[in-house]
């Protein structure tokens, strides 16, 4: 096994759950190296939604919860006000984050509460078996849309934005050293970070929607469906039809973090109590 | 000296190693792993530019490219 799995996993809860070719093993590899390189492991408090997404933090050697479906960012709230020197880092699916867990992902990020979020994004939900999620594209069969999605997808990381996020960013399992330094970036970036990554799933979507279970045919499909940054630029609306922008999308390193707000704004009251 | 590990206790044989080495070094082998995958194998280990983009794109941890001083 790879060192970095030696140093942090547990072994004993080996081997992982998910499908062969799944990419959620490259988003764990990805974590991994954002947190050795950022020392971090002593600190970490990792939190799991419900869905194949949540699994990634039980596999991991820390402090972590697994918990109720869309509840992830309440609980990480929790665990970030009790102790504000944890570093919390979430792990959510699309459907966890943005179909039940909506509302908690807006607020958590109007708060700017210092979390990173990674959303894993396949697009449907998974672990179920292949029912259309708040980010299936339009038209896509699914077994709840057998006649093609009459929906429109969300656009997570526009919705991250305007909700008051201070970090965003979308990559996908097609890039993981870029992932992996992101990660790192948002990790120390002081407030709501949130990483929309785009996965194959060789079992649901993979079969259901894009018509193939063969991984590597899958990660080249979401490869030529994004464009990085330095790509897109000069380009024309015609050549970025369709295509997904990856990198950094947006960074505010001046709003006000929650926990600190938060605990500044009960030290004025406390001290107005006592005059 | 390139010495490339591969773990065929965790292998699932997704085959996204051999897809994306730029080096074309990787091939399905014969040998079936407890789990029933055929495991890849490292067909010119002196031909691989250790850009470990194996390591980076396996999701099972199963690749180690290891440097090893001749």
């Amino acid at each position: 096994m790879h060192p970095i799995g030696e140093k942090y996993l547990r072994k004993e809860a080996l081997p992982f759950l998910w499908c062969p070719g799944c990419g959620i093993g490259t988003i764990l590899g990805a974590t991994l190296r954002a947190i050795d390189e950022s020392a971090i492991i002593d600190q970490v408090a990792l939190v799991g939604g419900i869905g194949c997404s949540g699994w990634i933090p039980t596999y991991i050697n820390a402090d972590v919860m697994h918990v109720l479906h869309g509840r992830a960012l309440p609980c990480a709230t929790g665990l970030k006000m009790s102790d504000p020197k944890r570093k919390v880092i979430v792990f959510t699916g699309d459907g966890d984050c943005l179909g039940i867990g909506g509302n908690h992902f807006i607020h958590a990020a109007r708060r700017n509460l210092d979390v990173t979020v990674i959303m894993v994004n396949n697009q449907i939900y998974g672990m179920t078996g292949g029912q259309m999620a708040p980010t299936t594209p339009s038209d896509a069969k699914t077994t709840t849309s057998p006649s093609g999605n009459p929906e429109f997808p969300f656009n997570a990381c526009e919705l991250a934005k305007a909700s008051g996020a201070t970090y965003v960013a979308r990559w996908t399992t097609a890039h993981p050293q870029q992932l992996s330094k992101a990660i790192t970036k948002a990790i120390s970036h002081e407030g709501f970070a949130f990483l929309d990554v785009l996965t194959q799933c060789p079992t649901q979507a993979g079969r259901i929607i894009y018509g193939t279970a063969d991984p590597a045919t899958l990660l080249d499909t979401l490869k030529s469906n994004t464009i990085t940054i330095r790509a897109a630029k000069g380009k024309s609306p015609e050549e970025l039809e369709g295509k997904l922008l990856v990198g950094t999308l947006f960074q505010d390193n001046q709003k006000p973090e929650f926990s600190k707000s938060y605990f500044k704004t009960a030290e004025i009251s406390r001290s107005s109590a006592r005059d | 000296m390139v010495n490339i590990v591969i773990d065929e206790a965790y292998c699932k044989g997704c085959y996204l190693c051999i897809h994306y080495c730029p080096k074309k070094i990787l091939e399905k082998s014969i040998t079936i792993n407890s789990r029933g995958y055929n495991i890849p194998y490292v067909v010119t280990p002196e031909r691989c530019s250790k850009c470990k983009i194996c390591e980076l794109i396996c999701p099972e941890f199963a690749m180690t490219v290891e440097e090893n001083r001749a």
